[in-house]
Formats: C-alpha cells, sequence, structure tokens
C-alpha cells in the first residue's frame, strides 16, 4: 500500500508535485460532476473544485492509504460546494416531479429535467450529496457513506429518505436500482 | 424511468465540456499552490499575534469595565445627592452636627427608661429597638457587648445616623461591624471577629440588608448592631436617632 504522504517526504520538489499531480488528475472530473450537480453552476463548481484541490495540495499529507483518496477529496469538494452555497444562497423552489411523463418530447425532457434538479436542489445538503453521490456519479453505497462520515445503514436511511421526498410513493428498492 | 437515469439525463444538461478541465485545475495548483501557501502561512503567523492582542484587549476591557464600575460605584457613594441636593458626605456631616439631645443624669435619678410603644419597643419614630430580640452579654478583655436588633420602618429613607451615650458619665457607646462608623477609638475582637471601635452606625435606607433574617413585619427591616461599653455595661443607655429632618431619642435601662 503506498501512502500518500510518502510523497511529501520527497526532497525533490518537481518530483513531489508530478506525483502530487498524478494523484490528483483522475479525481478532477468525479470532482466537478460532483460540484455540477450540488451547485447547478459550471463556473461555481470549477471554482469548487479547484478550491478543493489547494486544499489536498496541502493537506494530501494527512491521507495515509492511496485507496481513501477518492472518498476525501470528494469529501472536500462537497465541503467547499456547502461553503459556496452559504455564501450565495439562492433559493430554490421544488416544483416535484411530473409522474404521468412516459413518452417525453426534448422539450418536455427539458422541463422534466429542471424539476428534478429543483427538486434536488431542495433537499439539504447531505440529503443531496447522497441522492448525487449514488444515482449521479454511481458509487456504491459504503464509498458514498464515507464520503459522507457515517455508517452504512444511516447513509441508506439517508438515501430513502431523499428518495420519498423527490419521489412520494416510489418504490424504494426499484428507485435504488 | 429510473430514479438514476433521470438524474443522469438531469444533470448531463448542465454538464458543459470537461475537455482540458483537468490540467486547468492542477496547473494552476502548481502555479498557485505554493504562493498561496506562503500567503496562507503570513496571514497564520499574523493571526497568531492578533489572536493574542486579541486577547489581552478583551482582559483588558473585562478589567477596565469592573475598575471602572467599582470607581462610578465608589463615586455614587460618595458623591451622590439623592436628597435636598447634598452629597452622601455632606448628608453624614449634617446628620453628626446634630446636637446631642439627653442630658446627662443627676446623680441618684432614675433612668428614664422609653419611651416605649404599647408592645414595649423602643422609639416613637421610623427606628425601633427592641432589647428582647438582642443577644449578649460578650465580654472581651476591653469591655462589654450586646448583639441589639433594630428594626427600620418600611417608610424610613435616606441616611441613618445613631448614636449612644452613658446617661451617667456621657461616655459614648463603641460600634463595631459593617454599619459602624464615624470616629475610630480603638479596635477589639468580638466573637472571633477583629474589627474596628467607632462612635456611630449609619444604616442606609436604600441599601438595606435582603434575606430572610432582616425582613420583619409590615416592609419593616432588621438590622444586626454590635454596640459595647468600656468595662462593665452601664446601667442607663441614651440613644439618639438622627434622620433627614427628623430625631428621636430615647433610653434603656439595664
Amino acid at each position: 500500500m503506498q501512502r500518500v504522504a510518502d510523497i511529501k517526504s520527497s526532497s525533490d520538489r518537481s518530483e513531489t508535485d508530478r506525483e502530487f499531480a498524478d494523484l490528483l488528475r483522475p479525481l478532477i472530473e468525479p470532482g466537478f460532476r460532483l460540484a455540477l450537480a450540488m451547485l447547478h453552476d459550471a463556473q461555481a463548481a470549477e471554482d469548487a473544485v479547484q478550491e478543493a484541490s489547494f486544499t489536498a495540495w496541502r493537506k494530501i499529507a494527512k491521507v495515509q492509504d492511496q485507496g481513501r483518496l477518492r472518498p476525501w477529496f470528494l469529501g472536500v469538494v462537497a465541503n467547499k460546494c456547502r461553503n459556496a452555497r452559504r455564501r450565495a444562497w439562492t433559493s430554490v423552489v421544488s416544483l416535484g416531479v411530473p409522474e404521468h411523463l412516459s413518452v417525453v418530447s426534448a422539450e418536455e425532457r427539458v422541463v422534466r429535467g429542471s424539476d428534478l434538479r429543483q427538486a434536488v436542489a431542495g433537499l439539504g445538503h447531505d440529503d443531496r450529496l447522497v441522492v448525487v453521490l449514488y444515482f449521479y456519479l454511481d458509487m456504491p453505497l459504503d464509498e458514498v457513506s464515507a464520503i459522507v462520515g457515517s455508517s452504512v445503514g444511516a447513509t441508506r436511511a439517508r438515501l430513502y429518505r431523499a428518495i420519498k421526498r423527490l419521489r412520494p410513493g416510489v418504490d424504494l428498492e426499484e428507485a435504488m436500482r | 424511468m429510473s430514479l438514476r437515469r433521470d438524474l443522469h439525463a438531469a444533470f448531463d444538461e448542465l454538464e458543459p465540456s470537461m475537455f482540458g478541465l483537468s490540467d486547468r485545475v492542477v496547473d494552476a495548483v502548481m502555479v498557485g499552490g505554493r504562493a498561496r501557501r506562503r500567503r496562507e502561512g503570513i496571514v497564520f503567523r499574523l493571526k497568531a499575534p492578533l489572536t493574542l492582542v486579541a486577547v489581552m484587549m478583551l482582559i483588558a476591557l473585562v478589567v477596565g469595565a469592573l475598575i471602572g464600575g467599582k470607581l462610578v460605584q465608589d463615586w455614587n457613594a460618595t458623591h451622590s445627592t439623592p436628597a435636598g441636593g447634598l452629597t452622601r458626605a455632606q448628608q453624614i456631616a449634617d446628620l453628626e452636627a446634630r446636637p446631642w439631645q439627653q442630658p446627662l443624669l443627676q446623680t441618684g435619678a432614675v433612668c428614664p427608661d422609653g419611651p416605649k410603644d404599647s408592645a414595649g419597643v423602643y422609639g416613637s419614630g421610623t427606628f425601633h429597638g427592641d432589647p428582647r430580640l438582642g443577644t449578649g452579654p460578650v465580654q472581651t478583655a476591653w469591655g462589654t457587648y450586646f448583639i441589639l436588633i433594630g428594626a427600620t420602618d418600611s417608610t424610613a429613607t435616606g441616611l441613618m445616623l445613631i448614636r449612644a451615650r452613658d446617661m451617667h458619665t456621657g461616655a459614648s457607646l463603641v460600634f463595631v461591624g459593617q454599619y459602624a462608623t464615624g470616629l475610630v477609638v480603638g479596635t477589639d475582637t468580638v466573637r472571633g471577629v477583629a474589627g474596628q471601635q467607632r462612635v456611630e452606625i449609619l444604616l442606609d435606607m436604600s441599601h438595606r440588608p435582603t434575606g430572610s433574617a432582616a425582613k420583619g413585619p409590615n416592609g419593616s427591616t432588621y438590622w444586626s448592631i454590635t454596640v459595647g461599653a468600656a468595662k462593665a455595661w452601664p446601667s442607663c443607655v441614651a440613644w439618639q436617632v438622627d434622620l433627614t429632618g427628623y430625631t428621636e431619642a430615647f433610653s434603656f435601662a439595664y
């Protein structure tokens, strides 16, 4: 197991930077997608990822296990998103999601997507985070729970509650697929 | 459609091209990271002394407020002008200047015990003395003390100055304890408490003692007064109570 902290002990600065860049690069895209789904704003999402990357650059030595780097980094991104929303809070109205649409036109799909995004935006930060990580970033529950910082059971319960708010009356097991 | 597919569709609509995003972010971190770290280091190094300065300022503020409050309290205690435009010191001086009203007893004369009210309590004004509520005598090497209980009516206001004298010799009795005031004539230890002997007591009606032991009937207040006489307790003691615009006198026979 490679210790991430080891890269900080290198005396060769450029080598250290290259190693850090190699670790960070594959995390940028999932970080950006997470931030985008949390903030609904591409520029704000890129800023959040940028800030998270600076934080990672400073604190990466604290991550002892390379296998935990991805959930740790996404957790940092989630925190940056929380801070970004606190700074520039925009009111969100949950319009619900039309249930009756089975065949949708392109225009209807846009409307439906907008409604769903607004419904997700209406969730609390932690609920929104588990929904985005699980459904949009397709992460397994144990990794989601590691990012959120709670147990798998608690994360599952949180996810169920969020699903019920997004899709009242939906079968939970079906929705989890 | 499943929720997963719906969410993908909803957020994919927002997703711009991520071409070059990773390189952009990584380059920015590499270039700006060190400068930012140096800046944050400076800010951190500044923050520590600033925090120390803030803490010291807070302490100074609290100490200043306490000292200032005490000074204001002391100033008000000695310079406030609650009655008749006189300061507290002027009021006390005015009360101390009142002439003593009870003449010495002639040899062989009977002590004029009283006046008392119908309940057998001394005093005809807003101050009442009831020796039955007192304790003593307490003997010391210097003399004899009694701890008496005086009562003031709820209607009494301002400052009340009380003096006591031996009606045979004219010698002032002494007071010790928190209400003792005026000229210091000595020190003594009464019931294990050392204190100065003074010739007057001053009761401030605006600072009445609190607590259940101090609450008398009809809103009156009990004051614990320790009074002493050199050697043996006199057989006849005259008391004079002076308030603003009012004086009352009575005597105890022992």
